[in-house]
């Protein structure tokens, strides 16, 4: 099967803290893939590298082949956890923005998703609540057509209903064929069904990783059960 | 639908479909959700939906049709209710049998039941 990302022996330290230990993992294409992990365990770095956005010493990381590093701006779409747009921007200046910056952004997509996510074009960022922004990140995001996309805690603080918006997003713009998603979470309830592959991380390494229903059935533990076992010990 | 945890989704998702056969709703040649309508419906990972529907076909329940559609095969509804019967009935008798009751007063404890919803 064809590997969207390969990361081999994917070492990463600031100062002296070993953020990502001689990591190394596959993804195969046409996945919606939980990369699981508490707080600090590496995700974000991990993402930062993927993105092109952080260097990194030791290891490989490829990307449909390609050496991340320029080449591969155009083949990741991030959103990071925390906000990056300008707080003077309205929703419609972040577009234009995303449209400047991405040949691959698409107006079309990104003008149904406003309508059913009820982001209002002219609210600037500074006045939405958390679960506002968050969602239009998620617009921006998945309103690139590329062949990865890293999603960091998309679902972090807020409320249940925002949080169905975003999965109903998330599941309605997954075509499961030659895109694949990666969504770091902790908030394994909420995800389960959602995964089809998932990748525990812990102390900068990847320690468990495969298809959900073959780790659920080996396990006979939903992936929140692993992700317990996992961590506890 | 209510997802139960260590058992596979995919196969969650084919009991579902089974069990929607079995009681008619969906009926010998009717055309059943598409692969993303039911992903959505349920809020589980197209993929995931996409195995069970294959499981599916490969076990004679569906047939896709190129273009059209995944719909119900022919004559399967009755099958599938003994199946789905079967599977309660071993589920029952292996938790009597837990509790310690023998096979005749499993029965009688069965027929008791019947009797009193009967009055």
């Amino acid at each position: 099967m064809d590997n969207i990302l390969s990361v081999t022996e994917l070492t990463k330290s600031y100062g002296r803290k070993k953020v990502l230990q001689g990591t190394t993992f596959t993804l195969p294409v046409g996945r919606l893939v939980g990369l699981m992990g508490p707080n600090a365990s590496g995700k974000t770095t991990m993402f930062n590298i993927i993105s092109g956005l952080t260097k990194f010493r030791r290891g490989s990381v490829t990307i449909d082949g390609v050496p991340v590093g320029v080449a591969t701006r155009s083949l990741v779409s991030y959103m990071p956890d925390k906000n990056f747009l300008y707080k003077y921007m309205t929703a419609k200046d972040a577009l234009g923005f995303y449209k400047d910056f991405f040949p691959d952004f698409n107006e079309k997509t990104a003008d149904e998703l406003c309508v059913s996510l009820g982001i209002e074009k002219d609210e600037k960022v500074k006045k939405m609540s958390k679960g506002t922004v968050e969602k239009l990140l998620l617009l921006l995001t998945l309103s690139r057509k590329t062949k990865l996309y890293l999603l960091d805690e998309p679902l972090g603080g807020i409320d249940p209903l925002a949080k169905t918006k975003i999965v109903d997003t998330i599941l309605g713009q997954f075509t499961g064929k030659d895109s694949t998603m990666v969504l770091s979470t902790h908030l394994l309830r909420d995800t389960e069904k959602l995964f089809d592959y998932a990748l525990y991380l812990k102390d900068g390494q990847i320690i468990k990783s495969g298809e959900a229903d073959t780790l659920r059935q080996e396990n006979n533990k939903t992936l929140e059960e692993i992700y317990v076992e996992v961590y506890s010990e | 639908m209510n997802f139960n945890d260590n058992t596979p989704i995919f196969s969650q998702v084919m009991a579902y479909i089974k069990a929607q056969v079995a009681v008619g709703y969906f009926e010998t040649g009717q055309k059943i959700p598409s692969i993303r309508e039911m992903s959505q419906k349920l809020k589980i990972n197209p993929n995931t939906v996409s195995r069970a529907y294959q499981e599916l076909e490969r076990q004679g329940i569906t047939v896709t049709q190129r273009g059209l559609g995944v719909f119900v095969a022919e004559n399967v509804g009755q099958n599938l209710k003994e199946e789905i019967a079967r599977g309660h009935t071993e589920q029952f008798a292996k938790e009597m049998a837990t509790l310690g009751f023998s096979e005749a007063e499993t029965v009688e404890v069965l027929q008791n039941y019947f009797n009193r919803k009967g009055e």
